[in-house]
């Protein structure tokens, strides 16, 4: 089998049929966003936690300073015991993304799936949402931030906005 | 090196295959069971070995799952020394090298190895699970809360991520679902055999960027069914045996959906990197390919992982088709894949290898030498590799 040679970008028509989308944007929800819920278990609750108190909280090595997500009972750094739960600064970039459009649920507007880097660390990556912005803005690298959304009573999520200046 | 050599299989079988067959999981087994049996020339009393993905026991999942090997074992009435259902290891394949070790190892002398799914029938119904609110933990709890509730969000983002770094364009990953679907029609027992062309498939409903509806394969109803025996034993078998050069089992990133180092290169690039470790064999010497169309951004990224091109690169060795067309220089997906013939979740690529391999794969054989095929199975944080051979040696 021949291997090919990377030839410079086609015109890209991914992009193409997405500047039909270009208009749609992803508010900032006012109703409760209500998927699945998580367990919030043994290992899980700090986080969940500091998201309802309005603070994005990992897990950290206190022997090498590694953030480990998911949290995991030891660094796999270090291999140190001594994780503890401190808030990030809830800044990012945007590293991958998906525009759901299919009502998975009844009702369910579309809405951005967002693979964010977190700027404390090169592997730190979280999935989330991606609101108050709009199909224009996604890029690879877009500057965001976190903003905390509510699910239930007692659940709030993580959402990342871009970053305004 | 790899000591798989010595296993080879040497029966398949496949049942009815459909949309809502109304049929229970056990009845598809026995009926692919039964006709891998007499396949391989050999009868129920001659298997002493069941291996099964993903199996019965915790967790099984109706319709996903299929019936446990104990259940098979009793349905069947077998006498069995060794048997498993397992579905942790690589990818889909899992059934199959677990088989292939226990025939090399003595454990077997003739293992039954199937993989079924009902998920068609089971999925009446089974939508809008979420709006109750259902509580999700382990590594779904990083993903689902936050509305990443469907492979497709999962693979969107990875194909999207591929997108930005290799300007794949929708011409080009439609090739994937353009050639499965034109192979399709050359299969009877292919889902959707009705001519798909690439303005059909450019005005389809997105379902999630850059992922529209063709990009999605079909749930199914269907059994596929193998007998795997030493090489020796199989020698005398009447259908030409199908001989396992090697396996790509290996686990080297983090497993996940989103935690790789990076998101397209994944589980399917350890299986396709120690597969070629264990073999002289050449990506240049493989035949043709079956490789794994969950979605058509699994195929894409396939390519790269089983060194068919390099990185980065599946997009133009896609662009056009022709490479990949039953007559062009790497034949894939041969019956339709999951995409046009039905999602049988791995095994039905590796029925269908076998079947191309024999020279028994009627209108849509491939003509050029048809000697060694590969397999690649899973997506995400699973993936397993097969190199199948007819070369005697
Ligand atoms: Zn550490």
């Amino acid at each position: 089998m021949s291997s090919t040679p990377r030839g410079p970008a086609a015109p890209n028509a991914v992009t193409a049929a997405e500047e039909e989308l270009r208009g749609l944007r992803f508010p900032l929800p006012t109703e409760p966003v209500r998927f699945f819920r998580p367990e919030s278990g043994i290992g899980t609750a700090p986080f969940w936690q500091g998201a309802s108190a309005g603070e994005l909280r990992l897990a950290r090595c206190s022997a090498c300073g590694y953030f480990v997500h998911p949290a995991g009972p030891r660094c796999p750094h270090c291999g140190s015991a001594d994780l503890t739960w401190e808030p990030v600064s809830g800044r990012g970039t945007l590293f991958a993304w998906t525009v759901s459009l299919q009502a998975f649920l009844p009702g369910l507007q579309p809405y951005c799936v967002a693979l964010v880097q977190l700027d404390e660390q090169e592997d730190l990556r979280l999935t989330s949402q991606l609101v108050d912005g709009s199909v224009a803005d996604l890029r690879v690298g877009l500057p965001v931030e976190v903003v905390f959304v509510d699910a239930a009573d007692d659940l709030r999520l993580p959402f990342f906005r871009p970053v305004r200046p | 090196m790899s000591g798989l050599r010595s296993a080879a299989i040497r029966g398949i079988g496949q049942s009815a295959v459909g949309r809502r067959l109304g049929r229970s999981g056990l009845d598809l087994t026995v009926e692919a069971a039964g006709e891998a049996i007499a396949d391989a020339g050999l009868t129920p009393s001659d298997i002493d070995g069941i291996a099964t993905y993903p199996g019965g026991g915790f967790g099984a999942q109706r319709g996903f799952s299929g019936p446990g090997a104990v259940e098979v074992q009793d349905a069947m009435r077998l006498t069995v020394d060794w048997y498993t259902g397992s579905g942790e290891g690589p990818g889909q394949l899992n059934c199959l090298v677990n088989a292939c070790m226990a025939v090399v190892t003595g454990l077997a002398r003739n293992v039954l190895v199937y993989r079924t799914v009902t998920e068609a029938t089971e999925q009446v119904g089974g939508r809008g699970a979420a709006a109750t609110n259902p509580v999700v933990g382990g590594p779904l709890e990083w993903l689902m809360p936050f509305g990443s509730i469907s492979a497709v969000h999962w693979l969107g983002v990875v194909a999207n991520r591929y997108v930005t770094q290799y300007g794949l364009t929708r011409e080009q990953l439609a090739q994937v679902a353009l050639t499965a679907r034109r192979n399709a029609g050359l299969n009877p027992k292919a889902v959707y055999r009705d001519p798909l062309t690439l303005e059909d498939y450019l005005a389809a409903r997105m379902i999630s960027t850059p992922l529209c509806l063709y990009d999605c394969d079909v749930p199914a109803d269907g059994s596929t069914a193998f007998v795997v025996s030493h090489a020796d034993a199989a020698a005398d078998s009447p259908n030409l045996p199908v001989r396992v050069e090697a396996a790509g089992t290996a686990l080297r990133g983090r497993p996940s959906w989103d935690q790789w180092a990076s998101p397209t290169r994944t589980a399917m690039h350890d299986a396709g990197a120690s597969l070629w470790e264990r073999t002289d064999l050449t990506p240049a010497d493989v035949d043709l390919a079956q490789l794994y169309d969950g979605f058509s951004i699994l195929t894409v990224l396939w390519l790269e992982a089983m060194g068919f091109c390099g990185e980065g690169e599946a997009g133009e060795f896609l662009a056009g088709g022709r490479r990949i067309a039953l007559d062009g220089e790497l034949p894939l997906n041969t019956a339709g894949g999951q995409l046009s013939a039905g999602r049988l979740h791995g095994l039905g690529l590796v029925h269908e290898a076998c079947l191309q391999l024999r020279g028994q794969a009627g209108e849509r054989q491939v003509r050029k030498r048809h000697e060694v095929a590969a397999v690649g199975n899973g997506g995400g944080p699973i993936g397993g590799a097969l190199l199948l051979t007819t070369g005697l040696g």
